[in-house]
C-alpha cells in the first residue's frame, strides 16, 4: 500500500461533468455541483431570490423583461412581457418591492408571442414580439423634434414652409434659449405653432419662463388620415390658469387619436401638430422647453421626405401618347381635358408640379385627378392645388387612395399611375417637372419579429420574408425607405427566419432559426451604411433558439496554447449545444454536460420548446445562466445549468421558483449599480435574483459530489480535512460512498471555534475502501450560505502489483 | 419632344417596379468565401486534482 495523495488541503475550483459516468472521471472531479458559485478558488452557495411584488399575475409565464432607460433625459421604465400577450410596466423600480401587482398594463398584444426583442434608439423604445406589428414607445419627456412659430400673411398652405424655427432652443430649460411667441395671433389670422414629434404623441409639456397674461385658450390639431387638420379630443391644458393659456409651466394632454398620419411640412415628413390660440397672446411669451409623451404604438413607415420623380409620364396626343421623363414634360398648349399620366413606384398623396420658368400666369385649375383602382380610373377626391393652376411650383395634395399598379399603354413598367387633366388649355411653351410624395404601408412586411439597434439605425425583421433585415434610415426608426435605407439578407440563401440580432463590436451578429437537418445560420454584418454593408456567414448549420437565448459578453478571458487575451464573445443556445462565437468561428462549450443535447439521452432538451429556453449573462457572478426544457414531458424550463466564465466549467442551479428569463437593470434606489431580475415560468411573478440566502422562503440546498477514482485501482480514504467559511450557526453534512453504498456520514459545524474566526477547519480519520468513492457535501438553510474553501483527502492505493 | 408609343421595344422586359422598399433591391456583398480559421478560444478545462506518482 502506498500513498496516493496527502492530506494537504487543495482549494476547490472548477465544475462538474454530467455526461460521463462517475467511473470515467479523474480523481477529485465533480460529478455534480448544485447551487454553487466559484470564487476562484473556493466554492460558495449561490444567493437566493425574492418576489418584487406581492400579488401574482395569475399563472402567467414571464416571456421577457426589459428596462427602457433614456439617455438624454432621466427617465426609466421597467417592463415585463407576459405569456398572455400583455406587457406590464412596474409600479416601482427594483429593488423596491411593490405591495400588490407588478404594475399596470401598457400593451395588450396577440396570443402566441415569442420572447420579445427590445431596443432603444434615440430614446425611443422598440419592442418586437413575433405576432404584432413592431411597437415603438416614446416615454414621457423627450424633446420635440421641431418647434416652428408660424406667422402667416395669408391662409396657411397645405404644405407650409418658412416660419421661425426654434427647435434647438426648446430642447432644455437649462439654457437661456427660448422660443418667442410674442403676440402670436389667432389661426384665422394665419398664426400658429407647428410641432413635429418622431412618433405620434398624446401630450406636450411646456416650460414657460415668460408667461402669457392675455385670456386665450389653446387648441391642438393633428394631421388626420382624411388630409385635414383635426382637433384632438379630451384636451387638458395644464399651462392654463384663469382661462389664460401658457400662463404657467405645465402639461397639455389629450386622447391619443387613432386616425393620425404623418405629414410632409417644412421640408420634412413626420408627425406634425398645430397649436392654435383663441385670442392673441400678450407681447412677451416665451417657451424654454417643449417635450412630448407618447404611448406604445405600432411602427409606421414614414416617408423620408426626398421627393420621388415620376418613373414615366405619358401625355395624350392625337391618337397616341407621348412619353417623357418626369423631369421635363412638354405640355405646350395641351388642350383642355387632354390627359397627363404619371407613374410612381409607390402610391402618392401629393404630386409636386413645377413649371419652372414657364408658369401659366393666368392660372389653370385642375379638372380631374384620378388614380387606377384596379379596374378603372377613380377620382382622388378634391385635390388642394398648391401650384395654383401651374402659375407656380407647388404641391397638389389629396387623401390616400386604394391605388393599384398598372402597366399603362404598353409601358414596360408596372407602377402606380395617376391621371391629371386641366380645365383650360395649357399655356404655350409650358414644360413641367413632376415629382411625388409617396407613402408606405408597413403591414406589407407583416408582423414584427425581431429588432436590434445598430449603427444608429433600427434593424427590423418581419414574419414575411423572415430572413430579411430592414435597416432604417440613420437616427430615424420609422423611416424604412429612401437612399439611406437598406435591406440585408441573413444566412446562406435559405429563408429561415431571424430569431436574434445583437451588436457585436462594430458589427451586427444575426442568428436564424434552426430548421430541419440543415439547421440555421449565424451571419455577421459589417459596413458603415446600406451601400457598404457586407456579410460573412459564420455557420450554415448552427443557429439560435430565440431572442433570449443569446448574450454578448465583454471581457471574457480566452487562453489557448499560444495566446491569452480578453475578448468580447457571443454565447448562444443552439439545439446542438451551448455555443460561443468570437466573430470568426463557433465552438460548442457544453461538452461536459452534453447529455442535455444528446438526442439519445433521457436528459436531452425537448424538441418544439425552443422558445421556452434561455441564456443570459449574470454579471454579478460572471456566469452564464441557462434555462433548459429537459426530458420527454417537460414543457417549461426545468434544468438550469450555469457556466462559469473564468474556469469555463459547469454547475447547476435548482431555484425553488423556476425561472423563464433573466436580465440586468439599473436600480431605482440603493447602493448597488445593477440589479438582477428574473421572471417565473408559471406564477406571474417577477423576482430579484442574487438576493438573500433563500429562494423566497425555501432553503437553498448547496450540493457538491466529488469522485475519488484512480485508474480502476482500489483506493483507501483514511483521513479528511475540510476548511470552510464560518457561520454563526449550522453545519454541513458530509457523506462518503463506496460505489453507491453509504459508508459514513458526519455533520461538520460551521460555527467558529474561536469568536471572530472567519474560517472553520475539520480534520478527522476515516476508513473507506473501494475502486470508486464519492464524497457528498450538502448544506441547506434559509439563513446561512455555505462557503467551502478547500479539502484534503489522505488516500492510499490498496493494491500494489 | 417625347417619344410616340408604338408598343414595347423588341426584347424589352416588363418590370414590376412597385414598392422596392419591400424587397431586396441591392446585393449585399459577401466578405470572404469562408470564415477564417480559429485556433480556439480556450483549452478544455481540466477536471480533478493533479496526482504525482
Amino acid at each position: 500500500m502506498r500513498n496516493l495523495i496527502s492530506i494537504d488541503a487543495q482549494p476547490l475550483v472548477g465544475g462538474c461533468v454530467t455526461f460521463q459516468p462517475k467511473a470515467m472521471l479523474p480523481f477529485g472531479a465533480f460529478s455534480l455541483l448544485q447551487n454553487i458559485r466559484n470564487d476562484h478558488p473556493g466554492f460558495r452557495q449561490r444567493a437566493g431570490q425574492r418576489k418584487l411584488h406581492t400579488l401574482p399575475d395569475g399563472t402567467n409565464k414571464v416571456l421577457s423583461l426589459y428596462q427602457f432607460n433614456k439617455t438624454n433625459v432621466t427617465e426609466k421604465h421597467f417592463f415585463a412581457q407576459f405569456s398572455d400577450g400583455d406587457v406590464h410596466e412596474a409600479t416601482s423600480t427594483p429593488p423596491a418591492v411593490t405591495t400588490g401587482y407588478f404594475g399596470t398594463e401598457v400593451f395588450s398584444g396577440a396570443a402566441g408571442q415569442v420572447p420579445a426583442s427590445w431596443g432603444n434608439m434615440g430614446d425611443l423604445m422598440l419592442h418586437s414580439n413575433g405576432v404584432n406589428q413592431h411597437q415603438i414607445y416614446g416615454g414621457t419627456s423627450s424633446p420635440v423634434d421641431k418647434f416652428i412659430v408660424f406667422r402667416g400673411s395669408a391662409a396657411i398652405p397645405d404644405v407650409p414652409q418658412g416660419g421661425e424655427d426654434y427647435s434647438d432652443d426648446v430642447i432644455s430649460s437649462g439654457d437661456s434659449l427660448v422660443a418667442i411667441l410674442d403676440a402670436l395671433d389667432i389661426y384665422a389670422n394665419h398664426d400658429c405653432v407647428f410641432i413635429r414629434t418622431p412618433v405620434p404623441c398624446q401630450g406636450f409639456s411646456f416650460t414657460v419662463p415668460s408667461a402669457n397674461s392675455e385670456q386665450s385658450a389653446m387648441s391642438v390639431y393633428y394631421w388626420k388620415n382624411d388630409h385635414t387638420w383635426a382637433a384632438v379630443s379630451g384636451l387638458s391644458d395644464g399651462t392654463s390658469a384663469a382661462s389664460t393659456t401658457l400662463a404657467q409651466t405645465g402639461a397639455v394632454t389629450w386622447t391619443f387619436p387613432t386616425d393620425l398620419m404623418p405629414k410632409y411640412a417644412f421640408g420634412s415628413c413626420g408627425f406634425w401638430y398645430q397649436i392654435r390660440f383663441s385670442a392673441q397672446l400678450d407681447a412677451t411669451v416665451r417657451i424654454s422647453a417643449a417635450t412630448f409623451s407618447a404611448p406604445w404604438q405600432s411602427l409606421q413607415n414614414v416617408w423620408n421626405g426626398a421627393v420621388q420623380y415620376g418613373v414615366e409620364v405619358h401625355v395624350e396626343g392625337t391618337g397616341t401618347y407621348e412619353v417623357y421623363a418626369a423631369g421635363a414634360v412638354d405640355i405646350d398648349s395641351l388642350a383642355a381635358g387632354k390627359k397627363v399620366y404619371v407613374a410612381f413606384t409607390d402610391p402618392v398623396e401629393g404630386i409636386y408640379l413645377d413649371p419652372g420658368g414657364t408658369p401659366t400666369t393666368t392660372g389653370n385649375s385642375i379638372a380631374t385627378l384620378k388614380y387606377w383602382d384596379g379596374d378603372s380610373w377613380a377620382s382622388v377626391g378634391t385635390p388642394t392645388d398648391g401650384s395654383s393652376g401651374l402659375s407656380q411650383a407647388g404641391w397638389v395634395t389629396f387623401p390616400r387612395c386604394a391605388a393599384q399598379p398598372l402597366q399603362l399603354h404598353t409601358s414596360i413598367y408596372s407602377a402606380y399611375w395617376y391621371e391629371i387633366t386641366w380645365a383650360s388649355a395649357i399655356a404655350a411653351d409650358t414644360v413641367i417637372a413632376i415629382t411625388g410624395a409617396p407613402y408606405f404601408d408597413i403591414d406589407d412586411l407583416g408582423n414584427g419579429a425581431c429588432n436590434c439597434v445598430w449603427k444608429d439605425r433600427a434593424c427590423y425583421t418581419f414574419d414575411r420574408w423572415g430572413s430579411y433585415i430592414y435597416v432604417s434610415t440613420s437616427d430615424a426608426p420609422m423611416i424604412l425607405n429612401g437612399s439611406d435605407y437598406g435591406i440585408l439578407q441573413a444566412g446562406d440563401g435559405r429563408s429561415n427566419r431571424v430569431v436574434a440580432m445583437r451588436r457585436f463590436y462594430n458589427e451586427m451578429m444575426v442568428w436564424q432559426q434552426e430548421k430541419g437537418v440543415e439547421g440555421g445560420c449565424v451571419t455577421l454584418f459589417e459596413g458603415y451604411s446600406p451601400s457598404t454593408f457586407g456579410k460573412l456567414v459564420l455557420s450554415s448549420k448552427i443557429g439560435a433558439m430565440n431572442n433570449k437565448s443569446v448574450a454578448v459578453v465583454d471581457g471574457v478571458l480566452t487562453a489557448t496554447a499560444s495566446d491569452e487575451s480578453i475578448k468580447t464573445l457571443a454565447f448562444f443556445l443552439s439545439r446542438y449545444g451551448v455555443c460561443v462565437c468570437d466573430g470568426t468561428s463557433i465552438s460548442i462549450i457544453s461538452d461536459d454536460i452534453k447529455d442535455y443535447f444528446d438526442p439519445v439521452h433521457e436528459n436531452c432538451i425537448r424538441y418544439g420548446y425552443e422558445n421556452e429556453m434561455w441564456l443570459e449573462h449574470d454579471p454579478m457572478d460572471n456566469v452564464l445562466r441557462i434555462g433548459l426544457v429537459s426530458g420527454a414531458t417537460a414543457t417549461l424550463p426545468n434544468v438550469f445549468p450555469v457556466f462559469d466564465l473564468v474556469t469555463k466549467t459547469w454547475s447547476f442551479d435548482t431555484p425553488a421558483q423556476e425561472l423563464s428569463c433573466l436580465t440586468t437593470i439599473e436600480p431605482g434606489s440603493g447602493q448597488a449599480p445593477i440589479v438582477m431580475v428574473a421572471g417565473g415560468i408559471d406564477d406571474g411573478t417577477i423576482y430579484q435574483t442574487n438576493y438573500g440566502t433563500a429562494d423566497v422562503s425555501t432553503a437553498i440546498r448547496a450540493f457538491i459530489e466529488m469522485v475519488l477514482n484512480h485508474k480502476g485501482r482500489v483506493i483507501n480514504l483514511r483521513e479528511l480535512l475540510v476548511r470552510m467559511g464560518s457561520q454563526p450557526s449550522g453545519s454541513i453534512a458530509l457523506v462518503a460512498y463506496e460505489g453507491e453504498r453509504s459508508k459514513f456520514s458526519k455533520q461538520l459545524s460551521m460555527v467558529p471555534e474561536r469568536t471572530n474566526d472567519t474560517s472553520r477547519r475539520h480534520r478527522f480519520n476515516c476508513d473507506v475502501t473501494g475502486d470508486l468513492l464519492t464524497l457528498e457535501i450538502a448544506h441547506s438553510s434559509t439563513t446561512a450560505a455555505l462557503k467551502i474553501f478547500e479539502m484534503g483527502m489522505g488516500t492510499r492505493l490498496w493494491e500494489e502489483k | 419632344m417625347g417619344r410616340e408609343i408604338i408598343g414595347p421595344e423588341d426584347g424589352a422586359k416588363v418590370q414590376d417596379i412597385t414598392k422596392s422598399w419591400r424587397k431586396k433591391f441591392f446585393e449585399v456583398k459577401e466578405i470572404g468565401k469562408e470564415p477564417p480559421l480559429s485556433t480556439g478560444l480556450w483549452k478544455k478545462p481540466i477536471h480533478g486534482l493533479k496526482i504525482k506518482e
